[in-house]
């Protein structure tokens, strides 16, 4: 195994996420080859369970001392409420990883640059409402 | 086993362990699985099914085991009914448990759990809370003996119902939490070549690294009732058409299937 490749987890959304649906074996798909393209060691990747509001799996994943990357679909997977993305950046805070979203083509590699995109993100979501 | 013990053992533990009831089909595949391995790793030796399946790791470099995984899935998916090869295994447990109007997923996976290979590992979930029907069961057929960290590991019925109910405590732990906490609970699963596991997919499982020196392959697809309810949250993923495919209609419902009664005028 060549140990200088950065180890990357798939993360997959059983849910809409801004009102787009992706079957899990089409996000493992594209996970896949994003991995492939950019040299990345990836793990089999987990499903979040499908319950709104939970965020379980993707909080374990911030706990793995073994992964380096997290590859979603979408911004728009991470919690879109105030007091779960609020416990979702302290646990960032103590668990450096980076993120890939592969739709919005973003690599976020710390907690402030996150909070930027994804206000920005949450613009452009309220935005596409009205137009 | 005696009539209905199979249904008493499977509502007690939510698995069971029986005989491959169609050894035919069991060796066609085993034998199918061998040539394509044979090949993959350029093997001319003359071993046996056994020896082949059970060493891999010692003829395979982990950066080709996926590979591996998707040629061998690939090869047995691309005949579109070898669902119906593969449910013949256990047709008449299956049936004994879900009705005689069956759905069955329509791929069959595999899985390749090589020695120390920790990039395989499935962590511990409930299918259930994926997006899959809790009323389907898992059929689990190895092609190798397995035991201890060589197979799968199961929580037992109470365990997955509690912590399943309360799921929402451990909402910012994640699932790692329960499971280290309750670890020591689980209960690895030992099923000999020949055998297979048909477990609910309401039963927390998982796998952890093989620390044997022994690889394990194995399958493992899903049957439910046709007429039980797919997942309700999810439109496409898991429903019929995208994950699962009928396998047998019975006349009354192919004849039903025709007419459209009216809802209101």
């Amino acid at each position: 195994m060549n140990s200088s490749k950065k180890i990357a987890q798939g993360y997959l959304f059983l849910k809409p996420f801004n009102r787009v649906y992706l079957p899990t074996n089409i996000q493992n798909i594209i996970i896949k080859n994003y991995c492939e393209q950019n040299d990345l060691l990836l793990k089999l990747s987990v499903n979040e369970h499908n319950i709104k509001n939970c965020w379980m799996e993707l909080f374990s994943l911030l706990k793995k001392k073994d992964t380096d990357i997290i590859v979603m679909m979408s911004i728009y997977m991470l919690p879109d409420n105030k007091k779960d993305f609020i416990k979702f950046c302290k646990s960032l805070k103590k668990n450096e990883k980076h993120f890939v979203f592969v739709f919005e083509n973003l690599k976020i590699k710390n907690i402030n640059e996150l909070k930027n995109k994804m206000n920005k993100f949450k613009l452009f979501k309220e935005l596409n409402k009205f137009i | 086993m005696k009539k209905n013990k199979v249904e008493q053992d499977f509502i007690k533990n939510g698995f069971i362990i029986s005989k491959i009831e169609n050894k035919k089909n069991f060796l066609k595949i085993e034998k199918k699985i061998y040539l394509i391995i044979k090949k993959f790793i350029n093997y001319k030796k003359k071993s046996t099914e056994k020896y082949l399946f059970n060493n891999i790791h010692k003829y395979l470099d982990n950066k080709k085991l996926n590979n591996l995984r998707l040629t061998i899935y690939k090869k047995l998916n691309s005949d579109y009914e070898f669902y119906k090869t593969y449910f013949s295994l256990a047709a008449k447990t299956i049936e004994k448990l879900v009705g005689t109007e069956i759905a069955a997923q329509n791929k069959i996976n595999f899985s390749i759990q090589m020695p120390n290979d920790n990039s395989s590992k499935l962590e511990m979930h409930a299918d259930s809370l994926s997006g899959e029907s809790k009323f389907q069961v898992v059929l689990w057929v190895p092609l190798t003996n397995v035991f201890k960290t060589k197979s799968m590991y199961v929580f037992d019925k109470n365990f997955s119902k509690k912590t399943i109910e309360k799921l929402d405590k451990y909402k910012y732990d994640g699932m790692d939490k329960i499971y280290n906490k309750h670890k020591n609970k689980k209960k690895f699963i030992s099923v000999k070549r020949g055998e297979f596991l048909l477990f609910s997919p309401n039963l927390l499982h998982g796998n952890v690294t093989n620390l044997t020196n022994e690889t394990r392959i194995s399958m493992n697809s899903r049957f439910k009732n046709l007429f039980s309810t797919y997942s309700n949250k999810s439109q496409f993923g898991k429903r019929i058409g995208y994950f699962y495919v009928p396998l047998t209609i019975k006349p009354a419902t192919q004849f039903a299937l025709n007419f459209n009664i009216p809802d209101e005028f």
